[in-house]
């Protein structure tokens, strides 16, 4: 290898990993879905919850999670995962760079889950705009719900044109949609 | 479990950290936040906002304790960032506290380390007699 050869880019490693960053409000099921389809032990950094949210879940995550889920030979998807709470936003803007691609997960069964896509739209659009993103609604069934409608609706008023699905996040062939939906975007551009 | 109102947890946690800051004057901040990254109580000499660095503590000791689990090498004492201008130390008080303390003294981590050691047990104590 000549010296012209060996150089780091200084802009990112090459790597045949792809990043992707699973985001939402605290509940969706981020870190259930990261563990259903990861080829790994998933790395977490769950404590115990001591606000509103041990009425749902007796640990939140505080950092981050990160699973691995091996595409094909030569292809691993990074699955990481943020917090939920706005409090730990530093968490998401760390996060997301380098990621080529967002999955947001919404909780259907919320008080006000558009609001809590938007918020999440809202704090991604950057990296939305300039990669792709895929949303997944969860506890369709538990809800009192008014169905996808609602949804596909409000993703076409603002003009959003992502794949959005209910999924269960503990259903790998859930997961797997959303993750292929992402890839095949990605593969054609967005 | 005995629940404790954040106000019930700051009034017993504040002594600890104003005795402390009183003893070593190298110590410039000390934030007792919850696991989940709430805070519980402070004692800085220059008031700065540290709401995002109670969120950061929780954060922060969190990826220590799983970083030692993953080398399996029992259990994270501290996490220490080493600055130009100082060092900022982070270790679990009990299950659900951290405790994060500052200084921006040149040679000031010895003192940090065993100071905050010693403040995080006398916290601890004082919630273990407060429950027991």
């Amino acid at each position: 290898m000549t010296m012209t050869e060996n150089f780091l880019d200084l802009d990112g490693v090459e790597s045949s990993d792809i990043k992707i960053v699973f985001s939402g409000p605290v509940g969706a099921g981020k870190s259930q879905a990261i563990r259903t389809v990861s080829d790994i032990e998933v790395v977490q950094t769950d404590v115990v919850a001591t606000d509103e949210v041990q009425d749902s879940k007796e640990t939140t995550t505080v950092a981050m999670d990160y699973g691995e889920l091996q595409l094909d030979a030569d292809t691993t998807l990074a699955l990481y995962g943020t917090p939920g709470q706005e409090r730990f936003r530093f968490m998401w803007d760390i996060l997301i760079k380098g990621a080529l691609g967002v999955v947001l997960m919404v909780d259907d069964s919320a008080p006000d889950p558009l609001g809590d896509l938007e918020t999440y739209l809202q704090n991604f659009s950057h990296h939305i705009a300039q990669s792709t993103a895929v949303v997944g609604v969860t506890h369709t069934d538990v809800a009192a719900s008014s169905g996808m409608e609602k949804y596909y609706e409000y993703m076409e008023q603002k003009g959003y044109f992502f794949p959005i699905y209910p999924i269960d996040a503990r259903k790998a062939e859930d997961v797997n949609l959303l993750l292929q939906s992402l890839t095949a975007m990605l593969e054609i551009g967005g | 479990m005995t629940k404790l109102s954040v106000e019930q947890a700051a009034e017993i946690t504040r002594p600890c950290l104003l005795e402390t800051m009183d003893r070593y004057s190298a110590i410039d901040a000390m934030l007792v936040v919850s696991v989940d990254g709430h805070m519980i109580a402070n004692h800085m000499r220059e008031e700065k906002p540290m709401r995002r660095l109670a969120s950061m503590g929780s954060s922060l000791m969190s990826l220590g304790d799983t970083v030692t689990e993953e080398l399996n090498m029992g259990a994270c004492k501290n996490v220490v960032i080493e600055n130009d201008l100082g060092h900022v130390v982070f270790r679990h008080v009990n299950k659900i506290l951290v405790l994060v303390a500052v200084t921006q003294s040149p040679g000031g981590l010895g003192i940090l380390l065993s100071a905050s050691k010693s403040c995080a047990e006398n916290v601890a104590k004082n919630f273990s007699a407060l429950i027991s």
